[in-house]
C-alpha cells in the first residue's frame, strides 16, 4: 500500500538560502511520524513545502495526487491540517469563532456538531472560554485552540509544529495524550516536528532525523530510541 | 544602506546644463520663457519633497500648502509692504522653512500612514484657512502683484547679447534658474554628507539608526524644515511667475487642495495668459453643512 | 433647546453619511493596513451612476440597490485589475497609487458627465415632522434611516454570516486563515467590493444635499478620515460612532461659532490632528505594538 503522503527529494528554500536539499519520506495512513533535528535543520520548512507556503522541486503526492503548484487553500482542502510553529491562532476572533473557522468548508453539518461535542470532550477549558478573545488564552489553551480548530476541518493528516513549544511540561504531557488519542480514536495520520524528542519517539512509530536539510537517520522510534549512538549523536539525551 | 557615490563628480556635465540653461530663453519665445520657468520652480519645490519623502522617508501630501504659505508671505510683503520682490523670496523661505520644521515635531508621533492621512487634510483644508482673514489674503479674490521688470544691468545684458528687450517673463525665468541652481547645489551637499546619510540611515531603519548614534527625530523634523524651505521658495516664485489658481491644481502629483484642475475647467479664464497677477485659491472651499 | 436639538439630529444625518465612508475606509484598512485615499471619488463615481439610472427612468429605490450592487463589482475590480499586483509594495507606494487612483476617477468622471454641478433630486420630502415641538426634517430622518440600515446590514454579515468571519480571519490574519482553507486573496477582493458598495451609500446620500459633481466628494473624505480616526481607524463600531460625533460637532459648531461657516473644513482637520497626537488609537483602537 502507497502512504498517505510521500515527499521525494524535495528541495527547497527562501529566496537564494536553500534549506532542503531533497528531503525524501512517507507518512502512511493512520500512522505517527516524528520529524526531529536540531535547530535550522529544515523541520518547520518541510512542513511549509508540504502545505505550499515555500517553492519546492521535487515531488510531494498526498492520497496519490501530487501537490505540486497547488495553492495552499486548495492543499488544505484536500484534507490535510497544518498548526504552525506559533499556533496560527486569530486572536481577533473569539474562541468559538476560531473553531467556526476551522469547521467552515464542511457541509455535514450533524458530522460538524458531533464533532464540536468530541473536541470539548478533549479541551473542556475549551467550551467555558468559547464567548471570549481568542487573545486571552494562555499558551497551553491556545495550543489546545489550534488542535481542535485542526480536528474541526477532519483532515485525513495533521502537520504538527512543535506543539510543546513554550508549554509547561504537564500541559504538554496531557496535549500529546491528546494527539495520541485523536490518532487512535479517528485514524488521523499525525506528521509532528518537534524539538523534544523523548516524547516525540515515544508517540510516534516512524521517525526521521534531518540534519542540514537532509535525511540524516530514519527508522522504527522504538529502535532509534534503543540506539545509543543516534541518541547522542542526533537527539542530545 | 546605499553607498554613497563614489565616482568622480563630472563637473563637465553639470557646466553643460547651466550654459544650456541660460542660453535657452535667447532662443525662444517670452511665453515658453515662463513656460520654463514653471518647470523649474516645480523642480525646487519636487527636490525638497525628494530630500522629505526620498531621504528621510516621510511623506507628505500637503506640500501645497507649504507652497501656498511661501507664495502668501511674498505676495503679501510684496503688496502690502512694497517690499522689493527679491527680497521677499528669501523671507518667504526661511519663513515657511521655520513653520515646516515645527510641523516636523507632532509628525515625529505619527505613523507613515498618518502622517500621509494628516498632510493630505492640511492640503484639502488650508484653501479655506487662507481666504479666511481676507484683509490680508484678499479672500477669494486673491492678491494682485505686479510682474516686476529685470533690473538695467542685466536688461543691458540680455539686449546686447540677443538684441531684444528682455521681458518680465524671462527675468523671472533667470530668477527661478538661479534658485534652482542654487538649492540643488545645497541639496546634493546635503545628500553625499553626515545630513544626508543620517536621512538615509532613519528612512532604512529608523532604529538601527538610532542604534548607530543618529540622531532620529533631530533629523526627521530637519528633513521637514528643509523641505518646507524648498516649498517655501517654489511658491514664492510661483506667486511671482503666474496665477497660482494654477499652482494649486500642478504643484506636485501628490498637493491636491480642494481647487484641483477642475477650479481651472470651470473657469476659462484662468488658463489664458491674464493679466500679471497673482490670484490666489480660485474657488470658494465648498462648505458643505452650513 | 429645540434648536439644540434640531442642530443634533441634522448632524446626526451628516455623521451616518461620514459613518458610511469611514466604514468602508476601515473595512480597507482592516483588509491591507492601507488608507483607501479614493474611497470618496468612487463614492462620487457611484452617485454618477445612480444619477444616470435615475436619469434613464428608473426610480431613484430601485437605483439605490442596483448601484450598489455595480459599486460592489467595481471594487473588486478595482481591487483585482490595480491593487492586487502591487499587493506586497510598501505602504507609501500603495498610498501614492490610491491618491492615483482618486485623480484617475475625478478625472473619468469629469471626462464622462462634465464638471458642470448637477441637481440630484433626493427620495424624500423636505417636510418637517413635529416631535413635541422638536421639528425633524424628514431629509435628515430619512438619510439617517438608510444609512443605519445599511450599516447594520454590513454589521450582521460581517459577525453572524461564515462569509464575514472568513472575510475578517483574512484580513487580520492572512497566513493562518490561507492554512484554514480561506482563499485570502478573493477575501481581500470581497473587501474592496463590501467598501465600495458602503461608500456609495454615502455617494448617493450626499449627492442631493450638495449638487452633484466630480468634486463632491472632496470635503467630506476629510470628515470620513476624521471620523475613522475619530474611531480607531480599524474598527468599524469606531468609525460608526466617530462618523456621529464628526457630524454632530461640526453641526453645533458652525451653528454656535460665529462665522464659523468656511471654517467647518478645518474643524476636520483639527479632530485629525489632536485624535492623532493625544490619542492615536482612537476612541475604540486597540494599542499598537511596535516590533523591532
Amino acid at each position: 500500500m502507497t502512504a498517505l503522503l510521500e515527499l521525494e527529494n524535495v528541495r527547497a528554500g527562501y529566496g537564494p538560502t536553500s534549506v532542503l536539499h531533497g528531503v525524501s519520506l512517507e507518512v502512511p495512513d493512520g500512522s505517527v511520524v516524528s520529524l526531529l533535528g536540531a535547530n535550522g535543520a529544515g523541520k518547520t520548512t518541510t512542513l511549509r513545502a508540504i502545505t505550499g507556503g515555500v517553492r519546492w522541486t521535487g515531488d510531494i503526492r498526498f492520497a496519490g495526487r501530487s501537490l505540486r503548484r497547488s495553492p495552499t487553500e486548495d492543499i488544505v482542502r484536500r484534507g490535510i491540517a497544518h498548526v504552525p510553529e506559533g499556533r496560527g491562532i486569530c486572536t481577533e476572533l473569539t474562541v468559538d469563532e476560531n473553531l467556526r473557522l476551522g469547521a467552515h468548508l464542511r457541509q455535514d453539518k450533524a458530522e460538524v456538531k458531533k464533532d464540536y461535542a468530541r473536541v470539548f470532550e478533549y479541551f473542556p477549558v475549551l467550551k467555558e472560554r468559547r464567548r471570549l478573545s481568542a487573545s486571552t488564552l494562555s499558551g497551553g489553551e491556545q495550543q489546545m485552540l489550534a488542535l481542535a480548530r485542526a480536528l474541526l476541518m477532519r483532515p485525513r493528516l495533521m502537520l504538527l509544529d512543535e506543539p510543546s513549544l513554550g508549554l509547561a511540561p504537564m500541559v504538554v504531557r496531557s496535549i500529546f495524550e491528546i494527539i495520541r488519542s485523536i490518532n487512535r480514536t479517528s485514524k488521523v495520520a499525525v506528521l509532528l516536528v518537534e524539538q523534544n524528542a523523548r516524547i516525540a519517539l515515544d508517540l510516534s512509530t516512524t521517525t526521521y532525523v534531518l540534519e542540514v536539510g537532509r535525511v540524516a537517520v530514519h527508522g522504527a522510534s522504538a529502535e532509534l530510541q534503543g540506539d545509543e549512538s543516534v541518541r547522542r549523536s542526533y537527539l542530545g539525551y | 544602506m546605499q553607498r554613497v557615490r563614489t565616482a568622480p563628480p563630472r563637473y563637465w556635465l553639470v557646466a553643460v546644463v547651466v550654459i544650456f540653461f541660460l542660453g535657452f530663453p535667447t532662443v525662444i519665445s517670452s511665453f515658453l520663457a515662463s513656460e520654463w520657468a514653471q518647470a523649474l520652480i516645480l523642480a525646487i519645490a519636487i527636490m525638497g519633497l525628494n530630500i522629505l519623502v526620498g531621504y528621510s522617508g516621510q511623506l507628505s501630501l500637503g506640500h501645497g500648502a507649504f507652497m501656498a504659505m511661501g507664495a502668501y508671505i511674498s505676495a503679501i510683503l510684496a503688496h502690502q509692504y512694497k517690499v522689493d520682490y527679491l527680497l521677499t523670496i528669501p523671507v518667504a523661505a526661511l519663513t515657511t522653512g521655520v513653520v515646516g520644521f515645527l510641523f516636523g515635531v507632532p509628525a515625529l508621533r505619527l505613523s507613515p500612514l498618518y502622517l500621509a492621512l494628516a498632510t493630505f487634510a492640511l492640503a484639502v483644508v488650508s484653501p479655506s484657512i487662507i481666504k479666511r482673514p481676507h484683509e490680508l489674503t484678499g479672500g477669494v479674490q486673491g492678491i494682485l502683484i505686479a510682474q516686476p521688470d529685470p533690473p538695467p544691468v542685466v536688461g543691458d545684458l540680455f539686449t546686447t547679447v540677443t538684441g531684444t528687450v528682455m521681458t518680465s517673463d524671462q527675468w523671472i525665468y533667470y530668477v527661478a534658474l538661479a534658485c534652482a541652481l542654487l538649492l540643488f547645489w545645497l541639496a546634493w551637499n546635503l545628500s553625499r554628507h553626515r545630513p544626508g546619510r543620517a536621512m538615509r540611515a532613519i528612512r532604512d531603519g529608523e532604529v538601527a539608526a538610532a542604534a548607530s548614534g543618529v540622531n532620529v527625530a533631530g533629523y526627521k523634523t530637519l528633513a521637514f524644515g528643509i523641505s518646507a524651505f524648498y516649498a517655501g521658495t517654489a511658491g514664492s516664485l510661483f506667486a511671482l511667475s503666474r496665477s497660482p489658481a494654477r499652482c494649486w491644481g500642478r504643484s506636485s502629483p501628490t498637493s491636491c487642495p480642494s481647487g484641483r484642475t477642475s477650479g481651472c475647467r470651470a473657469r476659462p479664464g484662468c488658463r489664458s495668459r491674464s493679466p500679471p497677477r497673482s490670484r490666489t485659491p480660485d474657488r470658494p472651499s465648498r462648505t458643505a453643512w452650513s | 433647546m429645540q434648536e439644540f436639538l434640531q442642530l443634533v439630529v441634522s448632524g446626526i444625518a451628516t455623521g451616518a453619511i461620514f459613518a458610511s465612508l469611514a466604514l468602508a475606509l476601515v473595512l480597507i484598512y482592516n483588509a491591507m493596513g492601507l488608507v483607501n485615499f479614493a474611497q470618496g471619488e468612487m463614492a462620487m463615481f457611484a452617485a454618477f451612476i445612480a444619477y444616470t439610472l435615475i436619469n434613464h427612468g428608473m426610480s431613484f429605490w430601485i437605483a439605490f440597490p442596483v448601484t450598489m450592487v455595480l459599486a460592489f463589482g467595481g471594487g473588486i475590480l478595482i481591487q483585482r485589475i490595480v491593487i492586487k499586483p502591487v499587493e506586497r509594495a510598501p505602504v507609501l507606494t500603495l498610498v501614492i497609487i490610491t491618491l492615483g487612483l482618486a485623480t484617475l476617477v475625478n478625472g473619468f468622471a469629469g471626462f464622462i458627465w462634465g464638471y458642470v454641478p448637477r441637481y440630484f433630486g433626493s427620495p424624500f420630502s423636505s417636510d418637517s415632522i413635529d416631535l413635541g415641538g422638536v421639528f425633524l426634517n424628514e431629509r435628515d430622518l430619512g438619510v439617517i434611516g438608510v444609512s443605519g440600515l445599511v450599516l447594520l446590514a454590513v454589521y450582521l454579515l460581517l459577525q453572524h454570516t461564515t462569509v464575514g468571519l472568513t472575510l475578517r480571519a483574512a484580513a487580520h490574519h492572512p497566513e493562518a486563515s490561507r492554512l484554514l482553507g480561506v482563499h485570502v486573496s478573493w477575501m481581500l477582493a470581497l473587501g474592496w467590493g463590501l467598501a465600495s458598495a458602503v461608500g456609495a451609500v454615502s455617494g448617493m446620500m450626499v449627492a442631493p444635499i450638495l449638487l452633484l459633481e466630480p468634486n463632491m466628494m472632496q470635503t467630506i473624505i476629510i470628515y470620513a478620515f476624521a471620523a475613522a480616526v475619530l474611531g480607531g481607524i480599524e474598527s468599524p463600531l469606531g468609525a460608526v460612532v466617530g462618523g456621529l460625533v464628526v457630524g454632530v460637532v461640526i453641526n453645533l459648531a458652525g451653528a454656535y461659532i460665529p462665522n464659523a461657516g468656511d471654517l467647518q473644513l478645518a474643524f476636520g482637520l483639527g479632530i485629525i490632528i489632536l485624535v492623532l497626537i493625544l490619542k492615536p488609537n482612537g476612541l475604540f483602537g486597540r494599542a499598537a505594538t511596535r516590533r523591532v
